[in-house]
């Protein structure tokens, strides 16, 4: 083994899960020192199983079937143990809260280094060196349910660099990030870069990352494809075809008042208010976007809005049918297949054989089985589905918190579409505007420093970001013919 | 109740402070405070002895961990006890409408502060233990697997707390207040989410069993004069209640 040795080499993988089809089917990759690499492609095309094989996780845990050749610093995979598997590589994966063994960050952080280090002045200075490198020394004392998910995914980047491996698995990274978020992990990617750490990172959410990476692939049918150079070619073409338009909102709903919101204010316990005199009217035909970073109180917002708690000071009026998608989406679900979902919300409404009888025609026509079970659909028809819920329980009025969160920007794409579609009014809140699409929003606020601002016309310097993400993720996925 | 199930889950973590203290006197206030519970209820002659003596194991334990963790777990403590009495309020009114056999409602207090001060109790065992010692404790004595367990349970429950949380509100919302039951089945799905997670990276990473376990500080001498305080004052109760 020389320098020269590529810290991974996959040779013609495939990969299936007990009694499933296979998801990798004769993938070839190569990952050299120091080098940064992107891997993109749609929910359940395996991005997250490819992590598990590289780590032997899909084997052991999943005890699933696989061939091929995986080569970690030129020794075959099955040839060496974890340990020297975890040197080599550290996994930050999708669920941040799952890796803390300990309640206080620094506890967890000390308790990771003295296994990796054996000796307790060893496991401080190592801990030390890598809250140094995040920046995370502010952290150290919170309990870990207490951070946001950023913050918790820093924390975990801190964690990885304990053991001082020679490279980072993010399994999509960006997830629950704000636009604060984002920018620090793209300085924390610098940063990994300057250390000389290689870095591969599994992320449908790619626009933000092109220009951080050294190569960027598609995971499409099993396989992996670079296509660095078209995604490159792809986003200037689309800078020539789009001009510099800016986003004009929709006109306004013009229908009766369905809530409103007059003077609202909100603090948890004893501490600084939430929010400060917040004033939200919803009209039918309504389109609000709510933006505001991580902690801004836009769910605290939503939940008021819903009724579920009362303003401290200020009125809260609603003149309709209010219901609450959470980020979280599978909280949203309580029975075993969708059909029954139907049927549940039907006898809430006192309403049953014609409810029902719409319900299932309306989630057939989503393209969803009623027969199958609500916790196995894609994360994207698990939102759309709980808009069509909501619109056969009689909902007028939607409150959904941050549903883009692990949507790839096509599926944000269709979920706009089937909001429009739906006829009800709506109130979105998002973290992030790297892609924002124009024209839907009748209303459009900031909410910050627990003040809610309408934002004026034209909004900023924001594109049709959405459209013109989703039109290149497509062009991408349909292969080099572009 | 959000607000209330949120700030339940600070019952189950413990604070850097404690570390000024021994593990040794840490752990043996948890067990008195345990224990007394157990005598209040085994050898009190009659409720009011009973109840009084459950009242101030209670009390005593929200002093000891005010003092530690400040006021949001006595706050907790407090929601809880609110809670259960709530709870057999209901029960006595709704068996004197509905013409049952109507509870003693003394009995009900005396039930509500047993199964508080009980709760409590155990929860100290955690909020005045770190995982790390007791996963240094359990190793120690050949039960590193209860050890791994532990580990990987308890610091998941806040977590599982909060979706509780939110899981109430989406359900109260979308059966319109009624069948709250229902949230268990996404909360159970997303702890066996949570749970193969966890598996993932225990099995990649592992755990540290090495914790410096302690028998003596100097601050030690203050827990001792509360417990003494507590036994004597446990004492001269039943006294008071015998003449």
């Amino acid at each position: 083994m020389n320098a020269e040795t590529p810290l991974l080499e996959i040779s013609d993988l495939y990969f299936a899960y007990p009694h499933g089809d296979y998801v990798l089917r004769g993938l070839n990759f190569t990952l050299s020192r120091g080098e940064h690499v992107l891997i993109i492609g749609d929910t359940g095309s395996g991005k997250t199983t490819l992590a598990r094989v590289i780590t032997k996780v899909g084997k052991l845990v999943y005890q699933g079937r696989l061939s091929g050749s995986i080569r970690v610093l030129g020794r075959e995979i099955d040839k060496v143990d974890l340990e020297f598997l975890t040197r080599v590589f550290h996994v930050v994966g999708q669920n941040p809260y799952a890796y803390f063994t300990e309640p206080l960050v620094y506890d967890n952080l000390l308790s990771y280094a003295l296994k990796c280090h054996g000796h307790v002045e060893r496991a401080k200075r190592a801990v030390e060196k890598a809250v140094e490198a995040t920046g995370t020394r502010g952290l150290l004392y919170r309990y870990f349910y207490e951070l946001s998910g950023g913050e918790a995914r820093r924390v975990l980047v801190a964690r990885a660099l304990v053991p001082d491996p020679l490279a980072l698995i993010f399994d999509e990274p960006l997830m629950w990030l704000d636009d604060q978020g984002v920018n620090d992990f793209l300085d924390l990617l610098g940063l990994l870069k300057s250390l000389g750490k290689s870095v591969l990172v599994f992320e449908h959410r790619f626009l933000p990352l092109v220009k951080h990476v050294d190569k960027i692939y598609l995971l499409t049918g099993g396989k992996l494809r670079e296509v660095t150079d078209m995604v490159y070619r792809l986003l200037r073409a689309q800078r020539a075809i789009d001009p510099k338009e800016r986003v004009v909102q929709g006109k306004a709903g013009g229908g009766r008042v369905l809530l409103e919101l007059r003077n609202v204010q909100y603090a948890y316990g004893s501490s600084e208010p939430i929010l400060r005199g917040v004033n939200l009217e919803v009209r039918e035909g309504d389109s609000a976007l709510i933006y505001g970073l991580n902690g801004c109180g836009k769910t605290t917002l939503l939940k008021i809005a819903a009724g579920y708690l009362k303003p401290k000071r200020g009125v809260v009026n609603k003149y309709a049918n209010v219901m609450y998608i959470p980020q979280n989406i599978i909280l949203f679900y309580t029975e075993e297949a969708v059909e029954k979902e139907v049927r549940e919300i039907c006898v809430a409404k006192d309403s049953r054989s014609r409810c029902v009888e719409e319900g299932i025609y309306k989630v057939r026509e989503l393209g969803i089985d009623p027969e199958v079970s609500p916790f196995n659909l894609s994360h994207g028809q698990m939102v759309k589905l709980a808009i069509t819920l909501a619109s056969i329980a009689g909902a007028r009025v939607l409150l959904l918190d941050e549903p883009f969160s692990g949507l790839t920007y096509s599926d944000r794409l269709k979920l706009l579409d089937h909001l429009k579609k739906s006829n009800v009014s709506f109130i979105l809140t998002t973290s992030t505007l790297d892609a924002f699409q124009e024209g839907m929003w009748t209303r459009a606020y900031k909410l910050e420093s627990g003040v809610l601002f309408e934002l004026g016309k034209p909004m900023g310097t924001a594109e049709n970001k959405l459209r013109i993400a989703a039109q290149l993720y497509e062009a991408l996925r349909s292969g080099p013919s572009y | 109740m959000a607000l209330a199930i949120r700030d339940f889950s600070y019952l189950f973590t413990y604070a850097s402070k404690l570390e000024s203290f021994s593990t040794l006197s840490r752990f043996l206030v948890a067990a008195s405070f345990i224990a007394s519970v157990f005598v209040a209820k085994l050898y009190s002659s009659d409720p009011l002895l009973e109840s009084a003596r459950l009242a101030l194991v209670f009390a005593f334990e929200l002093l000891v961990v005010s003092y530690f963790r400040g006021l949001k777990p006595v706050v907790s403590a407090l929601r809880i006890v609110v809670f259960f009495v709530a709870i057999g309020t209901t029960v006595l009114y709704s068996s004197y409408v509905l013409g049952w056999a109507t509870p003693d409602p003394a009995s009900i207090v005396v039930g509500a502060i047993t199964l508080v001060a009980l709760f409590f109790s155990f929860s100290l065992l955690f909020q005045l233990i770190s995982l790390k010692e007791w996963r240094s404790i359990l190793s120690s004595i050949g039960a590193k697997s209860y050890a791994l367990l532990m580990t990987l349970v308890v610091p998941q429950i806040p977590v599982t707390i909060f979706y509780a949380s939110e899981a109430f509100t989406t359900v109260k919302l979308k059966y319109g207040g009624k069948k709250l039951y229902k949230v268990i089945v996404p909360l159970v799905l997303l702890t066996v989410y949570n749970a193969r997670s966890m598996f993932e990276s225990h099995l990649l990473y592992g755990v540290s069993y090495e914790a410096k376990l302690t028998l003596f500080k100097r601050k030690d001498v203050l827990l001792y004069v509360v417990e003494a305080v507590l036994i004597l004052a446990f004492t001269l109760l039943g006294h008071a209640t015998c003449h």
